[in-house]
């Protein structure tokens, strides 16, 4: 087993990426882009609900493989699962409402439940929930789940919201903001908890992307801007890889760990040459 | 921990309040066609239907209204969710000026009269046809 120069401590990678700003950007990109992408793949292609979501999930999985067999940060494959699993969190509650006829209600408990369970195991499992130390694969699975949830219920959220109150898209856009910018005060000037204000953050970018894609991408009559599915997907896709390509260059959102040697997989520890060759950042 | 959700949950619900009360103050004093979007292109045809029934051609304003029926059929996917109860008002007059302009022997008094309550609910959808 190699050792750092920290004795039986060893300094890995973080799979998932430093929440910094243009974190945050790119995520509201991949989720307004997941909102118009699922609404063109429905109609425009005209392949149906169900085969769309099956076709899209299968897309995911082989996306998932290849993320979690990076065991590091590498922002195209991370992005990459973060954009789909955004169009799947979609599909899926637009199936449960469209197809089986769920109301939205249920469907946003459901979610809650769902995403409360998987923390709970989470907690159980590993004793902490922070985003800081993603290095094992049960970590990542845990993670990702919670993602794949938080896109759900945010769609179920905003898509309850925007009907049943009838507010329109950038008014429940504004809403969402507010609340991501109130719980952003209480992150930064309240002591709120940074791993609960991350999550629930992450769960309100969705309707706040969700609502803004709507507002590009729906035609005039409906309050929209009218620019169209493909376009407004096109834009953001060609934002999203612009910003990946310099996250790949700049190695910006790289994260280190210093773990007890027993505690990271032991496939996971790098080889004496991988740490000779990245030193732990400060 | 328990403060810690309880703070989260006063994080989210000021602006929850701010809003809602922001938006019951403003929804008092905006014009209630607003909340279905641009109703402009369905009222253009029915003036138009009013004009063509105006002049005794009720066959053709028949014909003219049928534009209106299909705009308003296809819009009903996305304008009905923005306020039901609105969009009903204006089924509803829509439908009674259908059936009185297609009636067998058309009554132009009725269809003027459907179709001045129709226009009149388009400009204000708040208002339940009778």
């Amino acid at each position: 087993m190699p050792t750092a120069a920290t004795g039986d401590k060893v300094i890995i990678h973080n799979r998932v990426p430093k929440v910094t700003a243009d974190f945050w950007l790119i995520k509201l990109m991949a989720v307004t882009m997941g909102e118009t992408a699922a609404d063109y793949l429905n109609v425009q292609i005209g392949l149906g609900l169900t085969t769309t979501s099956v076709l899209v999930s299968a897309i995911l999985a082989g996306a998932l493989v290849w993320q979690f067999a990076q065991k590091k940060y590498v922002p195209a494959f991370y992005w990459l699962s973060v954009v789909l699993i955004s169009i799947v969190g979609t599909l899926i509650t637009d199936n449960l409402v469209d197809n089986f006829n769920v109301p939205l209600l249920d469907t946003t408990i459901f979610f809650s439940v769902a995403l409360a369970g998987t923390f709970v195991l989470w907690f159980l499992a590993e004793r902490t929930l922070s985003i800081h130390s993603i290095f094992t694969n049960r970590r990542e699975a845990f993670y990702w789940l919670a993602i794949l949830f938080t896109f759900a219920l945010g769609t179920a959220t905003g898509d309850l919201v925007a009907e049943k109150f009838a507010l329109g898209y950038l008014a429940t856009g504004v809403l969402f903001g507010m609340i991501i910018v109130s719980l952003s005060v209480g992150y930064f000037f309240l002591g709120l908890d940074a791993i609960l204000s991350f999550w629930l953050v992450y769960i309100l970018t969705r309707p706040l992307g969700a609502s803004f894609g709507d507002l590009l991408s729906q035609p005039a009559q409906y309050g929209g801007l009218g620019f169209g599915t493909i376009v407004t997907s096109c834009v953001f896709l060609g934002a999203i890889a612009i910003i990946v390509i310099y996250m790949t260059l700049t190695h910006e959102g790289d994260e280190k760990v210093i773990v007890a040697a027993g505690e990271a997989d032991a496939d996971d520890l790098p080889t004496a040459a991988g740490l000779e060759a990245s030193p732990a950042e400060d | 921990m328990i403060k810690q959700v309880l703070l989260a949950i006063a994080l989210v619900l000021v602006p929850v309040a701010a809003f809602t009360g922001f938006q019951g103050y403003a929804k008092n004093d905006s014009a209630a066609a607003a909340s279905l979007g641009d109703l402009s292109s369905f009222k253009a045809i029915i003036a138009d239907v009013q004009a063509i029934a105006a002049k005794g051609d009720l066959t053709g304003a028949a014909k003219r209204i049928t534009d209106y029926e299909s705009a308003w059929d296809e819009g009903e996917a996305a304008i009905r969710p923005l306020n039901p109860t609105y969009w009903g008002n204006i089924d509803q007059a829509s439908d009674a000026a259908l059936k009185a302009i297609r009636a067998s022997s058309p009554s132009a008094d009725k269809v003027q009269k459907t179709l001045g309550a129709l226009m009149a609910v388009l400009n204000n959808p708040a208002q339940s046809a009778d």
